[in-house]
């Protein structure tokens, strides 16, 4: 549905943001992971048309995005990274405002729209208070509603479910998974569980680089029996540092908690099983490894 | 703490990108206001650029303007901790509050004045650019700078800047802080406009925060010579002004900033639980629902709603619309129009003129920016990114914004519009035009701003980000006044720029709206290229670079898009090649600069020709037919031309007149040249010498007429209602055009001319048979048939001998029985008339039905005129005298024989309801009634002082008629206007500053000192012995052209009807600059057995000044009126008694009075009614 061809964008201060990303985006919901900096929002927002590439292509459907930019905006539902909203107006005007730019034409349609997305995510109550005066929670979930007016069939949420509680973070999941299994959904985010529950499908973007796509329960499969643990106190940590390849820490009741891939065991690791962070983390650290490599 | 937290503060604030543009700007304005004629900040005149009053004034002004950089750097400083959210991280801190606040604010403080440091080192470096006059750059001189910048700027900065820091710090809002600026800078303003009064210049130059006005008042009297050398000093009024902002500022930031206190208190409001949450949540709302493609016209109704309540509901338009109002709330204290102080009555012209004059500066301001806030405002929201991936097309953003943008500039026109309407409801005035009104704001002002703001959304819209659009629109505004010196004088390459489009109440817009009109569609179609390109490259996302963008362009065009493209290209093309047609083809097109040059050409070929014998013209009978709708005059005149001189005449220049193409002069053994091209000139050669003595028949005739429309040099001459041409711009004439010199010394000096004298000098007897008029200007034989349209009556010099109709139109027959001075005018107008009739003399008034006030009062003023100057002078040499209204696009009123054509703005709109306003219109009758005395019985040799002999001697006449009439107390308001007008005018000379009887047409002095000067003499030679004198000129030169008279005739006049020592007084009033320095400084009073004795301790100094205003003292000895009254002299009562007057004679330094009175006197006063020239006149009086 969604065809991203050798997207590459470098920005003037020389950052290479995306560097050759080919994906191929089935309908459904699709995870973007990566760390900070990767280049998530740029992918993000050139699929948005907020930005073009210095080269490569995006086809939507029967849609060029890159040429034909009004088309896709009429079928897509955004949710940036980080916004703002105009001052000193109430969510529901806002919510009925952005409605109308979407194509809600029709007043009863807006309204019943309007209302239940202000339902849905829990902002009936604050409706008429000003979006500014909300809380970054609040705000974000004001952001949702918003990307899912109009019944948009390409849905771009970047980075959703910051700031949120857990309640909240379910009930969105929740909002997500009932929106229907023909639209294409983009949900990019650092937060490992978001995909491993929602998404069938998944890719890991590292320094502007596709670094891994596939299904998380089949990528995860693959590491089975790789894995190796151990606790260890800081000191151990450190030494471990030098001699292993570590892919993750991580603490738990305030000590060190190791997680190696290797084929064999380590001494004194233990076996644990794959999980999808593993996964994501091996990834990185092998895409550092290799580029600190090729340097 | 306090040095690092000041150096913390300064190093960010440096690095931020308001401090580079603010340096940009304020180096830039002064940079190019000293290297470029067309920037200007305050006065010009004959001062150097970097002289101390240049320099001075320069920082002074933008010091003023400075005020919002403070409050951007000290403001933004105090507010920053709690906008940036660092209070909680900052507040933690263990800091001592006092020192880290104080260090804050100063490092804020130090950057504004390393900001403001750019004004100075802008007018520094622009005096040395190369290409600037080296004579008008003196020596560089630091202290003129310093001086400045340490005594005002220095502590005018910390002092508002500690009150703006206190209040930033209190309401934590920039907005507020601007708002308390706004409010200051308003207030300042309006005080300003009070200040007029000289009552109230000594109280604001005390309390002006920026010492703008104090340095007014230092600076006040300066001659040329004291501004170009003279540094300020920090002394009195200035260091207690000072002083007193200092305490005011100290006291402000300790009571009111609470510096000692570190945390903010919380803000938020209590939220009280609102109807919405009492509500229950709708259930089993589908969410789905599809959105449709299209309805763009929808989305484009909600933005513009949407855009219009953000710009309309916004504080930012509720300041600016307050502020447009207390603007605006200056015609309340200086009426627009007023003359001498008196008011205009509140015409819609003059309430338009007054909105308009208010508006230019704050539009540029308002247009930048809301263009940025407008276009930015996603951006700057953070909610770009939504907004921009939303199906809406660009046109929609693009359309709402500009409309909003436009409804901006309009929301301030209707304000004007209210309060004016509210001011002349307020006046009593019921004439409303709303037709006007609208006219004039929202069609001729209102869309050439519209088309601004779409040029100001296109930058915004190229630019990467706000600032910089508003940097580059700046810029494009600065430049835009100096685009003229590149060449590109047109107005067809100036944007938005149109010709201007005067106004008058007789002729309404005349013409001038057809140029408009075309130049509007002219610059509407350049809009809409602009705004069609705008909206295609409208700015998506926040990366949307401009060459990605350029790639879109044609997608977002469309097939309609680029049909309106090209229809606005095609429109912008066809009208500009329309316009060029007319203004360059069909009419000529001469720019500025190219003006000079042709002026300095036509010195350069013809000066050789000045003195040489032309043909005078005795006897003129010319057929005038004026044909005022088509802007058109057929004129011929049969002339017979006599040599007078003392060569035969063989070869004579002829000076052709403007906007006319055929002409023809027919003179018997004459022919005549092709005219010399550019020069408006050609030869005529006498194939028959005109031999001395010898008379000839001629005639001359022309057609004046108009093709198209012009750019610029408007015939103001023929109008559709209200024509006044007089014979020089309708005829050609003979002899070198001297009028057509340059004058102005600095353009000469570009051209290359060498240095002329203003005028031939007193003492050459050889211009004693010239007039002043010019060469060859004598009298004349004059009959005249004049034709007008139906509707008008056309008026020339001469008697009414016959009027009647044919084909439709008017025909006058117009005789003199006696002859005239060679200066006949035309009239022609839909005009009413009054008639009257004084002991002989038919007295007429041609009006506009609109202006009926004030012609009882103008026929009042003739015939008191006649009486006194035929009881004083001798008698009026004609039958009759009339006033005619002509349009305001001129200003004054002018003597012809028996005819005063008088300009609609100076009388006949004046308001006189006041009987403590002068009555100029009085005056001015009287004037012009004196002129058929002064000028056209007695003439005037052309040399120095020729004008005082008209002007000056008019003005003590006409002062001398409005004496008889309001008395004397009258007369003390109104030669203290002129006193002070003449001592300011003394430092924006040109040259050099003339004495008295030398004037060199220096309106200042033969206007201004000239009345001054006639009452001096009033008052020591008597009513009696002045009007001897001056009738004993009368006698000798009446009709007199062989010798006319100078001022050395005057002089001798005075002197025969003077003692030795008041001739002395004469000289000193003749030949010299004098001025005076009297001053009481110490009065008291003794009570002996009932009696009361008074001794006073006056101080007198003499000073002689030279042209440029160097003062030297002079020994004193001179009768001086002292004075004692028994009440406030100031307070023009009728109980005010004098109790003693009498001349004492005072002596340089310090004189001691011994007076003996009956009654206790309260005030005393040592020339109490300014008779002599004292630039102090305040302390001539003293309280006992």
């Amino acid at each position: 549905m969604l065809r991203i061809s050798e997207l590459t964008k470098v920005y003037s201060n020389g950052v290479k943001a995306l560097n050759g990303v080919t994906l191929d985006i089935p309908p459904g919901m699709f995870g973007l992971l990566g760390p900070n900096g990767a280049g998530k929002s740029s992918l993000m927002r050139t699929i948005a048309t907020l930005q073009a590439p210095d080269s490569g292509s995006i086809q939507f459907k029967d849609v060029n995005v890159l040429s034909q930019p009004n088309a896709l905006r009429e079928r897509l539902g955004y949710l940036p990274q980080d916004f703002g909203v105009y001052p000193r107006i109430s969510a529901e005007k806002l919510l009925d405002h952005l409605a109308v730019l979407k194509g809600l034409n029709n007043s009863a349609d807006r309204k019943e729209a309007v209302e239940g997305l202000l339902v849905h995510t829990n902002l009936w109550q604050h409706r008429d208070k000003a979006v500014s005066s909300y809380s970054g929670g609040m705000r974000q979930r004001f952001g949702i509603a918003q990307a899912l007016l109009g019944d948009p069939d390409l849905i771009i949420v970047d980075e959703p479910t910051a700031g949120l509680d857990p309640e909240e973070r379910n009930r969105f999941h929740n909002l997500l998974v009932s929106l229907g299994e023909d639209k294409v959904i983009i949900l990019s985010t650092h937060i490992v569980d978001d995909v491993s529950e929602l998404c069938p499908r998944m890719a890991v973007l590292g320094q502007g680089s596709i670094l891994l796509e596939g299904n998380p329960a089949e990528v995860t499969h693959s590491l089975n029996g790789q894995i190796w643990r151990k606790q260890v106190s800081l000191d151990e940590y450190k030494e471990l540092q030098q001699s292993l390849d570590i892919i993750s820490t991580r603490l738990i009741g305030g000590s060190h908690v190791v997680h190696v891939m290797a084929q064999q065991a380590p001494e004194g690791f233990e076996k644990a099983p794959a999980n999808l962070e593993d996964v994501y983390f091996s990834t990185l650290h092998q895409a550092r490894r290799t580029d600190s490599q090729s340097a | 703490m306090l040095l690092k937290s000041l150096g913390f503060e300064a190093k960010y604030l440096i690095r931020q990108p308001s401090f580079f543009v603010t340096v940009a700007v304020f180096f830039l304005l002064p940079f190019l206001a000293t290297v470029s004629d067309n920037v200007q900040i305050g006065g010009g005149g004959n001062v150097l650029y970097n002289g101390s009053f240049a320099i001075a004034q320069t920082m002074l002004i933008l010091s003023v303007f400075a005020l919002f950089l403070l409050v951007n750097f000290v403001g933004g400083t105090a507010t920053r901790n709690h906008t940036s959210n660092m209070s909680e991280l900052i507040y933690t801190r263990p800091l001592n509050p006092m020192s880290y606040q104080m260090g804050r604010f100063l490092g804020a403080y130090v950057v504004t004045l390393l900001v403001f440091a750019a004004v100075p080192l802008g007018v520094l470096i622009g005096t040395l650019m190369p290409w600037i006059d080296q004579e008008r750059v003196g020596p560089t001189q630091f202290s003129f700078y310093l001086t400045i910048f340490g005594y005002i700027i220095v502590p005018g900065f910390l002092a508002l800047g500690m009150i703006f820091y206190a209040i930033a710090l209190r309401l934590r809002s920039m907005m507020g802080t601007y708002l308390v600026a706004m409010g200051l800078f308003i207030a300042w303003i309006v005080t300003n406009s009070l200040i007029r009064e000289p009552a109230y210049r000594s109280i604001t130059a005390l309390f002006d925060p920026f010492a703008l006005v104090t340095f007014g008042e230092i600076t006040r009297y300066w001659t040329v010579f004291d501004k170009n050398t003279v540094a300020i000093s920090l002394t009195e009024t200035l260091l207690y002004n000072r002083l007193i902002w200092l305490a005011f500022g100290a006291a402000f930031i300790f009571l009111v900033g609470g510096l000692h206190k570190m945390q903010w208190t919380s803000q938020g409001k209590k939220s009280r639980p609102s109807k919405a949450s009492r509500m229950p949540a709708p259930v089993g709302n589908r969410i789905n629902l599809g959105a449709t493609s299209g309805h763009q016209v929808q989305k484009f109704f909600t933005r513009l709603g949407f855009e219009m309540r953000q710009v309309l509901l916004s504080p930012a338009l509720i300041v600016l619309l307050i502020f447009t109002v207390f603007n605006l709330s200056s015609i309340y204290f200086v009426s627009p129009g007023a003359i001498y102080g008196t008011p205009d009555w509140p015409l819609t012209k003059n309430m338009v003129a007054a909105i308009t004059d208010n508006f230019g500066l704050m539009l540029f301001v308002v247009i930048t920016y809301y263009s940025g806030e407008i276009v930015w405002r996603e951006r700057g929201s953070g909610m770009g990114d939504i907004i921009d991936a939303t199906p809406a097309f660009n046109l929609v953003f693009w359309a709402s914004k500009i409309i909003a943008l436009w409804a901006v500039i309009a929301s301030l026109y209707v304000v004007g519009m209210l309060f004016t309407l509210l001011f002349q409801i307020a006046a009593g005035y019921s004439q409303f035009e709303f037709g006007l009104y609208f006219v004039e704001l929202f069609y001729i002002n209102l869309i050439p701003w519209c088309l601004m703001g779409v040029l100001a959304f296109f930058i915004q819209t190229l630019s990467p980000n706000k600032y910089v659009g508003m940097l580059i629109l700046v810029a494009y505004f600065i430049s835009s006044l100096v685009f003229q010196e590149l060449g590109l004088e047109h107005t067809m390459w100036s944007y938005g720029d149109t010709p201007p489009v005067p106004y008058s109440d007789l002729n309404g817009h005349g013409w001038f709206l057809t140029a408009f009109n075309w130049y509007l569609i002219y610059w509407a179609g350049l809009a809409l290229v602009l705004s069609t390109l705008g909206y295609a490259l409208w700015q998506r996302g926040p990366e949307a670079k401009l060459k990605q963008r350029l790639k879109l362009v044609g997608y977002h065009l469309g097939v309609k898009g680029k049909m309106v493209l090209a229809f606005g290209l095609s429109v912008f093309v066809a009208t500009g090649g329309y316009i060029h047609y007319n203004t360059k083809v069909l009419n000529q097109f001469i720019g500025a600069e190219q003006g000079l040059e042709l002026r300095a050409q036509y010195e350069r070929e013809f000066s050789q020709y000045e003195d040489d014998n032309i043909p005078v013209i005795t006897d003129v009978n010319a057929n005038v037919d004026i044909f005022p709708y088509q802007r058109r005059i057929e004129a011929s005149a049969e002339i017979r031309i006599e040599n007078k001189g003392e060569q035969p005449i063989e070869r004579a220049l002829l000076s052709l007149p403007d906007h006319t193409k055929q002409w023809q002069v027919e003179i018997k053994g004459v022919t005549v040249s092709e005219p010399i091209e550019n020069m408006r000139s050609a030869w005529l050669t006498f194939e028959q010498p005109l031999a001395v003595g010898e008379s000839r028949m001629g005639v001359i005739s022309v057609t004046r007429a108009h093709q198209g429309f012009k750019d610029r040099g408007f015939d103001f001459e023929v109008a559709e209602n209200g024509t006044f041409i007089n014979n020089y711009s309708l005829f050609p004439s003979f002899g070198v055009d001297q009028n057509r010199y340059i004058v102005d010394r600095h353009e000469r000096r570009k051209q290359e001319l060498p240095e002329r004298p203003r005028a031939h000098k007193l003492e050459d007897d050889s211009r004693y048979q010239e007039s002043f008029f010019g060469k060859g200007v004598g009298f004349i034989n004059f009959e005249t048939t004049v034709s007008t349209a139906g509707d008008q009556i056309a008026i020339a010099p001469g008697y009414l001998q016959k009027r009647w109709e044919q084909d439709g139109r008017n025909y006058f027959h117009y005789k003199m029985d006696a002859p005239i001075v060679n200066f006949f005018a035309y009239l022609s107008a839909r005009h009413d008339v009054i008639k009257d009739e004084h002991k002989g003399v038919n007295l007429e008034i041609y009006y506009d039905p609109k202006h009926a006030w004030n012609l009882d009062i103008m026929m009042q003023s003739m015939k008191d005129s006649l009486d006194y100057f035929t009881t004083h002078f001798g008698p009026y040499q004609h039958r009759q005298m009339r006033i005619i209204e002509f349009p305001g696009y001129r200003s004054f009123a002018q003597s012809f024989a028996n005819t005063v054509p008088y300009s609609e703005g100076i009388g006949f709109t004046a308001n006189l309801t006041n009987p403590e306003d002068i009555d100029y219109v009085y005056y001015v009758t009287a004037h012009e009634m004196a002129h058929q005395w002064w000028g056209h019985q007695v003439g005037a040799a052309n040399v120095q002082g020729s004008a005082i002999i008209s002007e000056s001697l008019s003005q003590y006449s006409a002062i001398m008629v409005l004496m008889e009439r309001y008395g004397k107390d009258k007369m003390r308001k109104f030669i203290k206007y002129e006193l002070d007008r003449y001592l300011s005018a003394r430092g924006s000379e040109l040259l050099e500053e003339m004495p008295f009887m030398r004037s060199e047409n220096q309106s200042y002095i033969h206007y201004r000192k000239g009345s001054v000067v006639m009452m001096a003499l009033l008052d020591r030679l008597g009513e009696q012995r002045v009007n001897q004198a001056l009738k004993s000129m009368i006698d000798k030169f009446r009709f007199s052209d062989n010798p006319y008279p100078t001022t050395l005739d005057l002089q001798a006049a005075f002197n025969q009807v003077a003692d030795e020592q008041e001739q002395a007084f004469i000289a000193d009033l003749f030949e010299r600059i004098t001025l005076y320095d009297i001053k009481i400084k110490q009065g008291n009073v003794v009570e002996k057995q009932g009696k009361f004795e008074i001794t006073l301790e006056v101080e007198a100094k003499r000073f002689v000044a030279d042209g440029d205003g160097r003062e030297q003292e002079q020994p004193l000895e001179e009768w001086v009126d002292i004075v004692l009254f028994s009440e406030d002299p100031d307070t023009i009562s009728v109980d005010n008694q004098v109790l003693y007057q009498q001349k004492h004679k005072l002596r340089s330094g310090t004189n001691s009075l011994v007076i003996e009175l009956d009654q206790r006197p309260s005030y005393a006063g040592a020339d109490p009614f300014v008779t002599l020239i004292d630039r102090v006149t305040s302390d001539n009086i003293i309280k006992l």
